[in-house]
């Protein structure tokens, strides 16, 4: 059995808190992040491989694109499926989509339930067979 | 034109004066030779008629050779007659008898008389017939006659009196029937002096015929020139050319951009604003093609339909030119002229216009954000309240608390953007309650504490002890003073500290402090502008809408007071906030 970890990032304290506590209750180990720039401090420190990653789109010094587009960039994170939360009314389009990596756009608000079974579908139950 | 009329006037009056004193001497002259002759004349008469009736008197007393009964007779006649000069005188030149009887020298008259050679004056003197062929000579002077000379000098003073009158009539009537004559002469020297305004130079109708023909001749002469003007500008706008001067000028004058084109496209005038709008000399552009000068590919096609007139309606196209900051948005309309005429093109600088709509459309997009967010938080919390109704009371409080904070984010946020657009429609009111600071600073205090800790940045309120209740709009306060704090804990790096310090005496002053990036000189001014977010790149990753200063100051304002800022590049910047807390708040209307 192995664990599988969630990175959670966004600038509003208040949603990583609350899915942070969601996603352990589920099982999923979660690191959470401020922004993009402490998202990939908080990777590098991070011994496992991540499993997914959940991004606000907009945050200060690096938003979730330029941090969907890093991950892509390197080999050992290319394949982490990523799901983008955006407050704005904003369409991706599919190239940006192909580059990033982004399977889901989730747009605020949003309910945690919905996220939970979009992460589940996407890197399935928090425990399984390795 | 008064002292010419007046020099004029006198002039003619001096002539006048001396053609008439000369005649009059003239006329004396005369007169007084008329009357010299009239009474030598009368005394001649006079004498003849004394000697007729003396003479047979003396004729009797010479026959008689009666020396002294001539004397006698003679003596009577100049007595009665009051003779100046009587005598009677022989042919040797012997007196007889005179007047003076000491003149006289015979003592008896002589038997035969001498003969007599001369008569001298024939008008004067008279023959005496002494009988026997004897002859004596009578001179008789007669005094002049004073009666007749009298009733000249009347008749002449009269004559004198009658001409100055005539003179004076005549002058009057004279310098009456010259006076429009003067007055068209002066308009004539008005006009040839360079006086373009006819109407000035109309005469009054009191002058008579000759102002209403003078004034005839003026009305004539400016329907003639108006006739004049408006031919030659129809000659030049159907002419065109190098002769044209009015138009241009005008054209020139606008800060629109004109260009017209050929057939050809290329192009034949522009006016000033046209070509700093196409960075060239007017020169320069002219006989060049316009497309030369149009970078964007798509807006070149479009405009290149004009050429040959292939495109009837009109072509609206966008570039932009120069780069960078110096860019501008040029909004390029054309139409053409028809049958061969070429295009004429309006150009107009709609950066000003873009950037409005850039700013406000991020800031509907960024209101949308910032209303999102919250709403979120609000429907987590609340999905987990309501999935886990058997949660622990610490939990359930935690997550009720948020969900109130963010509520009350909310509100701010909608109250934000009301501001905005009461702002915007310049309808932004104050509604004035009595409002307790302390109660005040805590709210906010409470408020940034989060936001604060959550950036590691040390938020300290310096408050007086003691602070007072003061009158103004709550809500308004609290949305500058959370705008200024906000911004002072959003622009400060992490690990810094932001200070608030108030005075409350005659104003009530908050100056905001922070570590933060600080402000360039350039943009201290121009960062209370709306939508203006300083060129800064550490700026850009920051979210906001650019609205929330110029929201402060127009608020503070209201107030009566303002907002300022110092600030130090890299260093931090200290926003004053400050109101009067005595002088009477301006409402808004």
């Amino acid at each position: 059995m192995s664990t599988k970890t969630l990175l959670i990032v966004d600038d509003e304290a208040c949603i990583t808190f609350m899915l942070a506590s969601r996603f352990r209750d589920l099982g999923y180990e979660v690191i959470t992040a401020n922004n993009g720039e402490e998202a990939l401090a908080a990777l590098r420190e991070l011994k496992v491989p991540l499993t997914a990653l959940i991004t606000d789109f907009q945050m200060p010094r690096m938003d979730g694109l330029q941090l969907a587009r890093t991950l892509r960039a390197d080999p050992a994170t290319s394949q982490v499926p990523v799901v983008m939360l955006t407050a704005r009314g904003h369409r991706l389009s599919p190239r940006e989509l192909q580059e990033t990596g982004i399977q889901h756009v989730m747009p605020k608000p949003f309910s945690a339930r919905e996220l939970q079974a979009m992460i589940q579908e996407v890197c399935g139950p928090a425990r399984e067979a390795a | 034109m008064l002292p010419r009329r007046v020099s004029l006037i006198s002039g003619v009056l001096v002539m006048n004066t001396a053609i008439v004193a000369l005649a009059m001497v003239a006329l004396w002259l005369v007169v007084d030779r008329v009357r010299t002759e009239e009474a030598e004349r009368a005394s001649d008469r006079a004498a003849a008629a004394i000697a007729e009736v003396v003479r047979p008197d003396l004729e009797r007393a010479l026959a008689d050779r009666d020396l002294p009964a001539l004397r006698l007779a003679l003596a009577k006649a100049a007595h009665a007659a009051s003779l100046t000069e009587c005598r009677i005188v022989l042919g040797d030149n012997s007196v007889v008898a005179d007047l003076e009887t000491g003149a006289a020298n015979l003592k008896a008259l002589p038997a035969e008389l001498p003969a007599v050679s001369t008569v001298g004056d024939a008008k004067r003197t008279f023959i005496l017939e002494g009988g026997v062929g004897g002859r004596a000579i009578l001179t008789l002077e007669v005094p002049a006659a004073s009666a007749r000379s009298e009733w000249l000098e009347v008749g002449f003073g009269g004559v004198c009196l009658a001409a100055v009158a005539l003179l004076g009539f005549v002058s009057v009537r004279a310098q009456k029937r010259s006076m429009p004559v003067t007055q068209v002469s002066s308009a004539l020297s008005s006009i040839q002096q360079g006086e373009k305004e006819l109407a000035a130079l109309e005469l009054a109708e009191s002058f008579g015929d000759v102002a209403t023909a003078w004034n005839g001749l003026l009305k004539e002469l400016a329907s003639h020139r108006a006739k004049e003007r408006f031919d030659s500008v129809l000659t030049r706008r159907t002419q065109g050319g190098e002769r044209d001067e009015v138009v241009p000028r005008m054209v020139d004058a606008l800060w629109h951009g004109v260009i017209a084109v050929d057939d050809e496209l290329n192009i034949r005038y522009c006016n000033g604003a046209a070509a700093v709008f196409l960075c060239g000399t007017r020169d320069g552009l002219l006989g060049t093609p316009i497309l030369d000068r149009i970078e964007d590919p798509q807006a070149k096609e479009k405009l290149g339909k004009l050429a040959g007139a292939r495109s009837r309606g009109k072509i609206v196209i966008e570039t932009r030119t120069g780069e960078g900051d110096n860019g501008a948005v040029l909004r390029i309309s054309a139409r053409p002229v028809g049958s061969g005429g070429g295009a004429v093109l309006l150009i107009e600088d709609v950066t000003q216009q873009r950037v409005a709509d850039k700013s406000r459309n991020a800031f509907v997009e960024q209101a949308t954000h910032e209303l999102r967010t919250p709403l979120t938080n609000v429907r987590l919390y609340v999905e987990a309240l309501v999935e886990k109704p058997d949660a622990d009371v610490s939990t359930r409080s935690q997550h009720l608390n948020i969900i109130n904070q963010e509520v009350r984010r909310l509100e701010r946020i909608v109250g934000d953007m009301l501001s905005v657009s009461e702002i915007e429609a310049g309808s932004l009111k104050l509604a004035i309650h009595d409002v307790r600071l302390p109660a005040l600073f805590a709210d906010i205090e409470a408020e940034f504490s989060a936001p604060a800790r959550a950036k590691n940045i040390a938020l300290r309120f310096d408050l007086p002890p003691k602070l007072p209740t003061i009158v103004a709009d709550r809500d308004k306060l609290i949305l500058a003073l959370t705008n200024v704090i906000g911004n002072a804990i959003k622009y400060t790096p992490e690990g810094g500290n932001v200070k608030v310090s108030v005075k409350a005496d005659d104003s009530l002053i908050i100056d905001v402090a922070d570590s933060g990036i600080g402000i360039a000189a350039d943009d201290a001014e121009r960062i209370f502008d709306r939508f203006y977010r300083a060129r800064d790149p550490r700026v850009e990753k920051i979210v906001g809408t650019g609205l929330g200063l110029a929201l402060a100051r127009e608020v503070m304002r209201l107030h009566g007071g303002d907002v300022t800022v110092q600030s130090v590049p890299d260093r931090g910047s200290t926003f004053s906030i400050r109101m009067p807390l005595k002088a009477p708040l301006s409402r808004a209307a």
